[in-house]
């Protein structure tokens, strides 16, 4: 099955891309899939995403679809077709 | 509480025909107190257009003299004041433009050290501050005194933009529990980006001041002007949140 992940603002610009297509074996938690983006992108991308501890950074957003997920969330699965969007905060100036 | 004059009613015309919002609309406005951090890029455009709206008093607050890299996005912002201050040389360009409003120059920018004082002089805030600790220190005063905060941001040609009513929505600390660390003071953008985004801003605050429309209460709106893709985002507020929160733990006396 396979599962759009889109990138905005300062994940966008580490990734090169606006998007990606993944792989998955089956539906998963956005965490899961976070984990997978940041092993198979650069280490730009996985250090803006994961902390050193292998974990989602708290100040990363999350929406599958338009709905905000949280990092913590198990229950809420991505399915085939489905796309999330990995956001970092920005700010003025 | 002075009742708009002739002369006012005249002025704001065309802005008190949009149904809604009416003579009473434009009273708020005139009634109303605004805080801006800081008259940047974002703050600039926002303080512009809220003086144009009739907002009776705006606290503009911003440190510093104006540099060459500031006149891109800072509308406010002019060749001639290069090296003088910058609440200044807006305070100076919103009365040009306004002069019934009271402008409130205050050369600081926002922290935990002045900002119950400040936040505490107005109505509602528009956050346009670049680092994070000012936001937060913003967002917490908001929080604790009740007042809505429109927050605005942005980053190469995107924006973000929510607004947050205390007890109702989620605040910032709701979305960004700690400081982002790859963030940085300084990065691309364009000044039709945050001029963009500052009109957003400045709409969110008429709205949330005159009482008529949809804020962006709970939803973040996202943009990417490179391809115009715009997201209006549902935002979680967290129950643990240390801010805002219903099970937050609270510091022992």
């Amino acid at each position: 099955m396979q599962v759009t992940v889109e990138y905005a603002a300062q994940v966008k610009q580490v990734a090169g891309v606006a998007r990606d297509v993944i792989e998955l074996d089956q539906p998963s938690p956005v965490a899961e899939i976070a984990r997978q983006v940041a092993a198979n992108g650069s280490e730009g991308l996985a250090g803006i995403l994961l902390d050193e501890n292998g974990q989602p950074r708290p100040s990363i957003l999350v929406f599958k679809g338009e709905d905000q997920v949280r990092w913590d969330d198990t229950t809420t699965l991505v399915a085939d077709g489905e796309t999330i969007t990995l956001l970092s905060p920005v700010s003025g100036g | 509480m002075a009742l708009l004059t002739d002369h006012e009613k005249a002025v704001y015309e065309w802005q008190i025909w949009v149904p809604g919002f009416g003579e009473a609309g434009q009273q708020a406005l005139k009634d109303a107190s605004v805080l801006v951090s800081r008259v940047g890029g974002l703050g600039s455009v926002v303080a512009y257009e809220l003086a144009a709206a009739g907002i009776g008093r705006l606290v503009l607050a911003h440190a510093g003299d104006i540099k060459p890299s500031d006149l891109n996005r800072q509308l406010l912002m002019t060749h001639d004041g290069l090296g003088t201050p910058r609440v200044e040389s807006a305070k100076r360009r919103l009365e040009e433009l306004n002069p019934r409003l009271e402008i409130v120059a205050v050369p600081e920018n926002i922290s935990a050290e002045n900002a119950e004082r400040l936040v505490g002089e107005v109505d509602l805030v528009v956050d346009c501050a670049p680092l994070f600790p000012e936001r937060f220190a913003m967002n917490r005063q908001c929080v604790e005194q009740g007042k809505p905060l429109v927050d605005c941001a942005m980053y190469d040609c995107e924006f973000q933009i929510t607004t947050v009513l205390p007890g109702k929505t989620p605040c910032l600390a709701c979305l960004y529990p700690e400081d982002p660390p790859a963030w940085r003071r300084e990065f691309p953008v364009f000044g039709a980006v945050s001029g963009t985004v500052a009109c957003l801003g400045a709409m969110e605050a008429i709205k949330v001041l005159g009482g008529f429309g949809e804020p962006l209460a709970g939803s973040l709106l996202t943009c990417d002007l490179r391809d115009m893709t715009f997201h209006r985002r549902r935002l979680l507020r967290r129950d643990d949140c240390p801010v805002c929160g219903t099970s937050r733990e609270t510091p022992s006396a």
